[in-house]
């Protein structure tokens, strides 16, 4: 079996299967943040009060609903300044706006695919403890 | 230092079972060759575990993050042994393997489920494993399985049983009423669990005017339990099916506490295996409760005196035969205790372990 696929051909079925894992992750996030009860027990364990959300994908507008009477989301923070979708009443800046703006907030980065770039952007300025990736929010051992 | 190596979310619903099994795995590892950690990745994070305490956690949204991320912490914690949960191939797990060997990291790779083909459902997962699995045995050294082959993918096995940390499941003999009979079933609910044959066999024996009151107690979630739920009612046997969803901890333990014989796995015949030794097994025994069980039972031989077999098919299970096989259980003395006893000598973890933890003394 081993050689009948060329290397050209296997490097390109890995690069599709690690883009599938991360749409497979997006879309099993979007489900999990439906889960009141866990979002609303991660808030308390973490002591979220304020917070910030970045990206204003998908991920971002779901988290922001799931939410919602749970801790006050200061705004949505995405680089282009909105959302993919055009919902008025969610609040959302752009990254410089949300510079001069920070203080010490919590800060929840639901872009799956582009945490590491995100973070490296964020930290010169927000505590990394302060800093949660989606899926640390949501929890698991830890 | 060893590593226990995972690819599952060990902590969400579902996967309590391997969790504790992963656990008590690492418990008798630890007692035979000292301390180790263990890895596992849970909603897009890798987490690193020693003494069940969290000492590292990364970020690992996909596969090959993952793979890196193992990587990492195998060169940070100079690594020299490697216990790996098989998570199924694809190239990121081969590359992992490959890493491994290039280190000289001696690896025994359990496959918890041999053969799994029919388990897993049509899909790209199914499709990468196919292709890669066939390089997995030039990148370990041996394979333990719960099966009763002698050589899978041409690597030798070590052949184990599921165990049970006896310590941990607490033993009693609840009071209960007179001539009632409980039968109990946990589990996540899966298509080879096959309750429905109990089901069945419940509505045969109650139609036909049995006298002696029989309930089934259904403990867990999963994909079946509506289809059991609507399976009690055509049956008309609602009445007597206790359905209590997922319970853990001291909540699981209460839910044993007047029941008299356990359910093992009806229904291995639809993924076309015949014998096993699923992590339940050994916990019914430990609880001192004599079992109906469907498939062959390394662990039982065949005339284990508080097993009884039926046939692995989809045949409907004689609640007469079930009844009778209680009363001559029953009717000795100490019965519980003599099933306890058998946990204790033969399946707890450390025995278990112990020709695992043998392979990596030879090697270290």
């Amino acid at each position: 079996m081993r050689g009948a696929m060329d290397e050209k051909t296997e490097e390109l079925l890995s690069l599709y299967a690690d883009e599938t894992d991360v749409i497979t992750a997006c879309y099993e996030m979007m489900g999990k943040l439906l889960n009141r009860d866990r979002v609303t027990s991660r808030v308390k364990e973490l002591e979220i009060r304020d917070l910030y959300i970045y990206g204003g994908g998908y991920l971002g507008i779901q988290l922001y609903r799931a939410l919602e009477g749970q801790a006050k989301v200061l705004s949505v923070v995405d680089k282009s300044g909105g959302l993919i979708l055009g919902i008025p009443d969610i609040p959302v800046i752009n990254s410089k706006q949300f510079q001069a703006k920070y203080r010490n907030e919590w800060v929840i980065i639901t872009p799956i695919k582009h945490y590491r770039s995100i973070y490296d952007e964020l930290i010169p300025f927000v505590p990394a403890d302060k800093i949660l990736f989606l899926g640390e929010f949501y929890g698991g051992k830890g | 230092m060893i590593f226990y190596i995972t690819f599952k979310d060990l902590y969400s619903t579902g996967y309590a079972g391997i969790r504790k099994k992963v656990i008590a795995q690492t418990k008798a590892l630890e007692n035979k060759l000292g301390k180790l950690c263990v890895a596992f990745w849970c909603n897009q994070m890798a987490f690193l575990m020693q003494e069940e305490n969290v000492i590292e956690k990364r970020v690992a949204v996909t596969r090959k993050e993952y793979g890196n991320v193992l990587l990492s912490w195998i060169e940070k914690y100079n690594v020299d042994r490697t216990y790996v949960r098989y998570p199924l191939s694809d190239k990121f797990f081969l590359e992992f393997l490959k890493f491994q060997k290039e280190k000289g990291i001696r690896t025994v790779l359990e496959i918890p489920t041999y053969p799994y083909d029919a388990e897993l459902p049509f899909g790209r997962l199914k499709g990468e494993d196919a292709y890669y699995r066939e390089m997995v045995g030039e990148y370990v050294d041996v394979i333990s399985t719960y099966s009763n082959d002698s050589e899978i993918w041409g690597k030798r096995c070590i052949r184990l049983v599921n165990g049970v940390d006896v310590e941990k499941i607490p033993f009693f003999h609840g009071k209960k009423e007179n001539n009632k009979i409980i039968l109990i079933a946990v589990g996540c609910m899966e298509p080879w669990h096959g309750f429905e044959r109990i089901l069945e066999g419940m509505g045969n024996y109650y139609h036909a005017g049995g006298k002696r009151q029989v309930y089934f107690r259904l403990v867990g979630e999963g994909v079946e339990l509506n289809r059991y739920r609507r399976e009690a009612e055509r049956l008309e046997v609602q009445d007597y099916v206790e359905i209590l969803g997922q319970k853990e901890g001291e909540d699981l333990t209460k839910c044993f506490y007047d029941t008299d014989i356990a359910i093992g796995s009806l229904g291995y015949y639809k993924n076309g295996i015949r014998e096993g030794s699923p992590i339940k097994g050994a916990e019914y025994c430990a609880r001192g409760l004599p079992m109906v069980l469907g498939y062959d039972d390394m662990r039982f031989p065949e005339k284990t005196p508080f097993v009884f077999r039926v046939p692995n098919d989809s045949s409907a299970i004689p609640i007469d035969d079930i009844i009778k096989f209680y009363d001559h259980i029953a009717a000795q003395e100490n019965y519980r205790e003599k099933i306890r006893s058998y946990a204790v000598k033969y399946l707890s973890w450390d025995t278990v372990m112990e020709p695992v933890a043998e392979y990596f003394r030879e090697r270290s």
